[in-house]
């Protein structure tokens, strides 16, 4: 007689965004495991067309709540190097700190808020809270850094306004950065502490043999630009994304799945991958604690994603401190360029992995079309390869149990399912 | 020494679920001078601004209630967790406002104002019933920020 069995979570906590996971199992076997994602399709790449490219990253913004730092970044790159300008000096450095604030508002919300309590037990933050209210707390102080930084520089903590093609719209003042050092320099040594503290965490045994990538820069822990790195020894520059990783439509999900072209296998992108192949590039205070808490290198651990991302915290506060301190308001807020017929790409690591843009633009400096393909719909099909693999150590366990680890693994990704479409739930069938 | 007072208006650009921020704004015409006034998209916004505040007026729109309907609930308020509050935030109201008491953040103060709106949101503007309704919401809320 042959056993069914189905797990369904009906909805996936502590992720941004909503989805489903199905795993269904026959006789003990893995049948299917399908991540799910089934909110409509946002249509934003259709919606640009033909509006003006100086419209694009104040649209693309609103793709994300947690990181349209990301979108903008990624989309005035991609412009600007359709129109052939390059941004340079001091205006680079403000937007390498407005995405330190991108950073460590999104990754101090996930590492306290989403994905300590797996570790510690609690089903919430409001439970862990209970018990750690001094690094809930500390953990709420670094988010509000990450934000006051997106305040000042951005012009409002939530989809920020003040990116333009070609620079900023408005230089802050110096003594609106200055102020902001102390809090800073409290943010370095409490980020320090955050990743010792979840460095001494348990974590599950699950190494796999991931192709790592991300954007790469010989001289800085690459965020805005450089060429994209794999692990098996790739390096392309972003022009070059499409030939070698594509995006195919699978049934159950609404957003857009990738994988390389050359082998057809998945890829992880993130703070695990940029740590892998990015490590010798982090800044001193960063690197040091990478080494102090030993983490693996490469490491394969999905699940120590949280030390990787706890150190890149780190690496924000460091870099933003000696933006902060350096700055001294010069120049034009930003560059002229003249409306050309062309197409520009770009690919910027967003907290949660590289998000690749692709822009055609006209001579009247329309945007002609448009390609996005976002970090959490890249990650999708690794997930699933995940949990494939983690699943058989998990099968004698009861369904809420399997359910409840899977979840645990997912998180680890920290899916921004907003960014990629928008809904996540979890079911499993065990065949009976 | 007088109070610290902050209203915040929780809302979004779609529809009558601007409602909290269309009050917010009317407010600090109002009262700008008694109180900090400020708009938050998402209820976590509210966890960096407590520090110091001694009342905090919190005002979000509730779904499937009479437009231009006005509620008041005193924290803590277990009514609060069967209200259908409007939005697609990622934490909940009721979530900010817990997280922050179990924290010792919340001032000793805290009222939640619901504002009744009628679901499905479109559109960028307030309903006409809606906005009919809110110079009266308003006048409700300045005299009983008056008052408290």
């Amino acid at each position: 007689m042959s056993e069914e069995r189905t797990i369904r979570v009906e909805a996936l906590t502590r992720v941004e965004g909503e989805g489903a996971l199905h795993i269904r199992l026959h006789n003990g076997n893995i049948e299917d495991v399908r991540l799910s994602i089934y909110e409509p399709p946002r249509l934003f790449e259709a919606l640009l067309r033909g509006r003006a490219l100086e419209d694009v990253p104040d649209i693309t913004a609103r793709i994300c709540g947690i990181c349209p730092v990301a979108y903008q970044m990624s989309s005035v790159h991609a412009l600007e190097a359709a129109l052939g300008v390059q941004v340079m000096g001091d205006l680079r450095a403000l937007r390498r700190l407005l995405y330190c604030g991108e950073w460590i508002e999104s990754h101090a919300l996930h590492v306290h808020m989403l994905h300590v309590p797996d570790f510690l037990g609690y089903e919430s933050a409001l439970a862990l809270a209970k018990d750690h209210p001094d690094e809930v707390n500390r953990g709420l102080r670094l988010k509000k850094h990450g934000n006051q930084l997106l305040d000042v520089l951005g012009g409002r903590a939530v989809h920020p306004i003040n990116v333009a093609v070609g620079g900023f719209y408005r230089l802050p003042r110096k003594e609106e950065l200055t102020r902001l050092i102390p809090d800073f320099e409290w943010g370095l040594q409490a980020a320090i502490d955050a990743a010792r503290w979840v460095a001494g965490f348990d974590f599950p045994r699950f190494d796999e043999a991931y192709d790592f990538v991300a954007v790469s820069h010989p001289d800085e822990y690459a965020m805005c630009e450089g060429p994209i790195r794999t692990s098996d020894g790739m390096v392309i520059d972003a022009d070059q994304f499409e030939k070698h990783f594509r995006e195919q439509q699978v049934p159950h999900s609404t957003a857009l799945q990738a994988v390389r072209v050359d082998t057809g296998q998945t890829y992880l992108l993130g703070p695990l991958s940029r740590m892998n192949l990015n490590r010798e590039q982090l800044l001193p205070a960063a690197r040091r604690l990478a080494d102090d808490l030993n983490l693996e290198h490469p490491c394969r651990n999905i699940f120590k994603s949280i030390i990787a991302r706890s150190i890149e915290i780190v690496q924000a506060y460091e870099e933003a401190l000696t933006i902060l301190r350096d700055y001294r308001p010069a120049g034009v807020p930003r560059i002229k360029y003249e409306y050309r017929q062309g197409e520009g790409a770009a690919a910027t690591e967003a907290p949660r992995g590289l998000l690749y843009h692709r822009y055609g633009v006209d001579a009247q400096g329309l945007v002609t079309e448009a390609n996005i393909v976002p970090p959490t719909s890249q990650n999708q099909s690794q997930i699933e390869s995940d949990l494939r693999n983690y699943l058989p150590a998990l099968l004698n366990r009861s369904d809420d149990e399997v359910a409840g680890a899977c979840e645990r693994l997912v998180r680890s990704y920290d899916p921004c399912i907003s960014c990629a479409t928008h809904f996540l739930k979890v079911s499993m069938d065990r065949g009976s | 020494m007088s109070d610290s007072r902050l209203f915040v208006g929780i809302g979004s650009p779609r529809g009558d679920d601007r409602v909290g921020w269309e009050i917010a704004l009317r407010l600090s015409e109002h009262q700008g001078s008694l109180l900090e006034v400020r708009c938050a998209r998402t209820p976590a916004e509210l966890l960096d601004w407590l520090e110091g505040v001694d009342t905090l007026d919190v005002c979000d729109a509730v779904a499937g209630d009479e437009p231009g309907s006005l509620h008041c609930w005193s924290w803590p308020a277990p009514e609060i967790e069967r209200t259908a509050f409007r939005g697609t935030h990622d934490m909940t109201l009721q979530a900010a406002l817990m997280l922050a008491d179990e924290l010792g953040r919340l001032p000793r103060c805290t009222r939640i104002w619901g504002v009744g709106i009628k679901p499905p949101l479109s559109g960028d503007a307030l309903s006409p019933e809606l906005a009919t309704a809110i110079p009266t919401v308003v006048d409700r809320l300045c005299e009983a920020l008056h008052h408290a």
